[in-house]
C-alpha cells in the first residue's frame, strides 16, 4: 500500500511560563492510502495535539514543534509557508472535530460554509458551488438537503450538524481525513448513524482516515490499525486484530479490561460481587510526567528499571510494536 | 419482589414553559417528564437510560424536589431502622401516611431538610459541583455539620474516615478542588454524599465525565459502598454497557416517557420495545449474536415541544403504523414484571 501521511519523531511542546508541557513526543506514525488508522488514547494523552500539528492549526506561541517531520505525499508540511499550507488543509487534509456547534460559524447559512472550500480550492463559481453544496448535504444523509443549505446551524440538531461538518470535510475530495473524536457530543444511536456514514463516505471518495478516540468500542469495528497513545507517547502500535485479541501492553490491556461486556452483570455465577478490573491511580499531570516509563506508577508490572528509563518502541511481531521492557 | 420499597413515583409530570422562545427548540410547552411511574427497592439499584432531553435529569431533580412536579406523587417508606426517628423529626406528621411512607411531593422546606439525610445525589460534572473556595474537609462534612450529626470537634476525625471510605489519601484534607484530577473529585463528591448516612443515593450519569481508565475505579467504589452500607441507587447514564453492568433493574426512558421496565437481565437478553432494541444496536462494537435483532432507528429525536401524536418513538421505529400514529401506547406488563409500552413489542 502506498504511504499517504507519514510522521517522523514529532514533538510538539507547550512552553508555558514556569513549565513545560511534552503534549506529543518522538510520535512516529503511518498513514496508508484507503487506511483507516486508529489513534486511541484518554484526556490529555496529545492525541487532539497530534492532529491540530498535521493540519498546521497549533497556536503558536505557546505550542511548537521542536523536532519531526510531517510528510504528505513525501513532501515535509512543516517546511509550508502559511499561504502554501492554506491550499493544503481544506483540501488535500481536511478535518472533522468533536463539538458540531463550535466547528461552525453561528452566522453564515450551512450551505454558504460549504461553498465557501468550493469557491476557494475548486475555483467553481458561486451558482456551481451551491449546486455541489446541495449534492454533499444529500450524499451526508440531511433531508431536504436545498432547503437545509439556506438553515443557519442552530437550526440543526447536533447528528445533523456532524453532518454537514462531514459534507465540508468531503467538499473537496480530501485524500486525508482527521476525525478528531467525531461522534463523542452525540446520542447514541446517532453515534451509530454517523459512523456508518463517515466509513461509506470515505470509501466513496477514496481518501484515508485518522481516526481519533478515547472509545476503545468504536475502534474495533471501525479502524484496520490502531495506535495508543498515552502521556504524549505511542505505547502500542497493531493491527485491530492484533491488538484486541493480543493487546501488549500493560496500559492497553488494563483499558480494554475495564469496560464493562454487555451481558456481564455486577453478580458472577454465584451470585457474588464481581468488581471490574480497573487501572489504579490517575493520568499523570502532564507538568511532570515520570522520567521513565509513564505509565509506570500505574503499572501492576512495573519494575526497577521502568522509573529510569523510557523504554524503546519495539517491533515485537509483524508489524505489532510495544513500548514495554517486558517484552525485550 | 420480596424486598422492601424505599421510593415510589406516581404519575409524576413536569413541564417547562419556554416562553421566551430558544433558538433550537423554539416557543412553547416542553413536557419533560409525562406520566412517569418508577419504584425502587432497598439496597438495589434501579438504572435510568435514555439520550440527552428525554427528562432523566429531570426526573432525578423532582425526586429531590429541586424542582416542583405538576403533578403526581413521590412517596419515601423509610427503611425500618430509620422509621422511628425519622417520624419523630419530621414536625408535619401530615406527609406521613398510613402505611409508613413520607409524601415528599407535599414536603414542606423544613421537612425537606429532614429528608435530605435521607436521600443525596453525585452529580455528573466533577468539575462544576464542587465549591472551588473550600476545603476537603469543609466540602465533606458540611451536610453532616448542618444536620447535628457530628460536632465541630469531630469534624477532623469524621473527614477523615470519610475519604479513607472512598479510596483518598487522609492528608488531602486541607487541599482545594483545584488540585485533584476528575475522578478524585468525583470521589470527593461521593464522600459528601455519604456524610449524611443517606439510605438513597441518585447517582446522575457519576461516570460520563471521567476517563475509561478511572470510570472502573469509581463504579467498583459505588459497588463497595452499597454492599457495606446497604445504599439504593438510582443509577442515571446514557451509556448502556455501565447501566447493565450495575443495574438489577432498569428503565428506559423516551421523550418524559418511561418505554420499557425491568430486570437488567430481562431488558438486555430479551428487549421489547424498538428503542431498548436501537439502543442495544448502538453500542459500539456489540457482539450481534447478543442481539434479537438489530434496528438501526431512522432519523433524530424529534423536537420535545412539538412532540409526536401516538406513541412518540413512532417516526423513527420500522414497525409503526398507524395505531401507534394516533394513540399512546400505555406501559402494560409483558410477563415476568417486565414492562413495556408498544403495540408492537419484539
Amino acid at each position: 500500500m502506498k504511504k499517504i501521511l507519514e510522521i517522523k519523531n514529532l514533538t510538539t511542546q507547550f512552553e508555558m511560563e514556569d513549565y513545560l508541557i511534552k503534549a506529543v513526543d518522538e510520535v512516529d506514525l503511518t498513514l496508508h492510502s484507503e487506511e483507516t488508522l486508529g489513534i486511541a488514547g484518554e484526556s490529555g494523552c496529545g492525541k487532539s495535539v497530534l492532529s491540530l500539528s498535521i493540519m498546521g492549526l497549533l497556536p503558536m506561541p505557546p505550542g511548537k514543534i521542536t523536532q519531526g517531520e510531517i510528510l504528505y505525499q513525501g513532501e515535509n508540511l512543516l517546511t509550508y509557508k502559511p499561504e502554501r499550507m492554506r491550499t493544503i488543509g481544506g483540501k488535500e487534509i481536511a478535518m472533522i472535530f468533536q463539538e458540531p456547534m463550535t466547528s461552525l460559524n453561528p452566522l453564515l447559512k450551512t450551505g454558504e460554509q460549504i461553498a465557501e472550500a468550493l469557491i476557494q480550492h475548486k475555483d467553481m463559481d458561486k451558482h456551481q458551488a451551491w449546486e455541489k453544496t446541495i449534492e454533499l448535504l444529500d450524499s451526508a444523509g440531511i433531508p431536504g438537503a436545498r432547503e437545509r443549505a439556506q438553515e443557519y446551524p442552530f437550526q440543526f440538531s447536533g447528528g445533523m450538524r456532524q453532518r454537514v461538518m462531514i459534507a465540508m470535510a468531503i467538499a473537496c475530495d480530501p485524500r486525508v481525513l482527521i476525525a478528531d473524536e467525531p461522534t463523542t457530543a452525540l446520542d447514541v444511536t446517532i453515534q451509530s448513524q454517523i459512523l456508518r456514514l463517515l466509513d461509506s463516505l470515505k470509501q466513496k471518495i477514496n481518501s484515508s482516515l485518522l481516526f481519533i478516540t478515547h472509545d476503545m468500542a468504536v475502534m474495533a469495528g471501525f479502524a484496520d490499525r490502531i495506535i495508543v497513545l498515552y502521556a504524549g507517547k505511542v505505547m502500542e502500535n497493531a493491527s485491530v486484530t492484533d491488538l484486541f485479541k493480543n493487546p501488549l501492553h500493560p496500559y492497553t490491556q488494563g483499558l480494554l479490561k475495564c469496560i464493562p461486556l454487555l451481558g456481564e452483570n455486577k453478580y458472577n455465577d454465584r451470585g457474588k460481587i464481581r468488581y471490574l478490573h480497573s487501572i489504579k491511580g490517575n493520568l499523570p499531570d502532564p507538568r511532570h510526567f515520570p522520567k521513565g516509563c509513564p505509565f509506570e506508577p500505574r503499572c501492576p508490572f512495573a519494575m526497577g528499571r521502568c522509573q529510569e528509563a523510557v523504554p524503546p518502541l519495539l517491533l515485537v511481531e509483524k508489524a505489532h510494536e510495544v513500548r514495554c521492557y517486558l517484552h525485550e | 419482589m420480596n424486598k422492601a420499597m424505599i421510593l415510589e413515583i406516581k404519575d409524576l409530570l413536569k413541564s417547562f414553559n419556554i416562553s421566551a422562545g430558544s433558538f433550537t427548540l423554539g416557543k412553547g410547552l416542553f413536557q419533560a417528564v409525562n406520566q412517569v411511574s418508577l419504584n425502587i427497592c432497598n439496597g438495589e439499584t434501579m438504572g435510568l437510560i435514555g439520550e440527552s432531553g428525554c427528562g432523566k435529569t429531570t426526573l432525578s431533580r423532582l425526586i429531590l424536589r429541586l424542582y416542583d412536579a405538576d403533578a403526581g406523587k413521590i412517596l419515601y417508606y423509610p427503611p425500618q431502622e430509620r422509621l422511628a426517628s425519622l417520624k419523630r423529626q419530621l414536625d408535619n406528621k401530615k406527609l406521613i401516611t398510613e402505611n409508613n411512607a413520607i409524601d415528599i411531593s407535599r414536603a414542606d422546606h423544613h421537612s425537606l431538610k429532614i429528608m435530605g439525610k435521607e436521600m443525596q445525589i453525585i452529580f455528573q460534572d466533577p468539575w462544576a459541583s464542587l465549591n472551588p473556595t473550600l476545603r476537603i474537609k469543609d466540602i465533606i462534612t458540611e451536610g453532616a455539620l448542618v444536620h447535628n450529626i457530628i460536632s465541630k470537634k469531630e469534624q477532623h476525625q469524621y473527614a477523615r474516615d470519610l475519604l479513607t471510605q472512598v479510596g483518598l489519601d487522609t492528608g488531602d484534607l486541607d487541599k482545594y478542588p483545584h488540585e485533584f484530577s476528575g475522578g478524585q473529585r468525583q470521589r470527593i463528591g461521593i464522600a459528601r454524599a455519604l456524610s449524611v448516612n443517606p439510605a438513597f443515593i441518585i447517582c446522575d450519569e457519576p461516570v460520563s465525565a471521567l476517563d475509561v481508565s478511572v470510570q472502573a475505579q469509581i463504579l467498583n467504589l459505588l459497588l463497595e459502598l452499597q454492599q457495606k452500607r446497604g445504599l439504593a441507587y438510582l443509577f442515571i447514564s446514557h451509556d448502556l454497557n455501565v447501566v447493565q453492568y450495575i443495574s438489577d433493574r432498569i428503565a428506559v426512558m423516551y421523550l418524559g416517557r418511561i418505554v420499557e421496565q425491568g430486570s437488567a437481565e430481562e431488558i438486555i437478553k430479551n428487549p421489547k420495545h424498538p428503542y431498548t432494541l436501537s439502543l442495544l444496536s448502538a453500542i459500539p462494537g456489540v457482539d450481534e449474536r447478543m442481539l434479537k435483532t438489530k434496528l438501526i432507528p431512522r432519523g433524530d429525536v424529534p423536537n420535545q415541544l412539538d412532540p409526536p401524536e401516538g406513541c412518540a418513538f413512532h417516526p423513527r421505529c420500522p414497525k409503526a403504523d398507524t395505531k401507534c400514529k394516533k394513540i399512546v401506547p400505555e406501559l402494560v406488563n409483558t410477563g415476568a414484571e417486565h414492562l413495556a409500552a408498544c403495540f408492537h413489542p419484539f
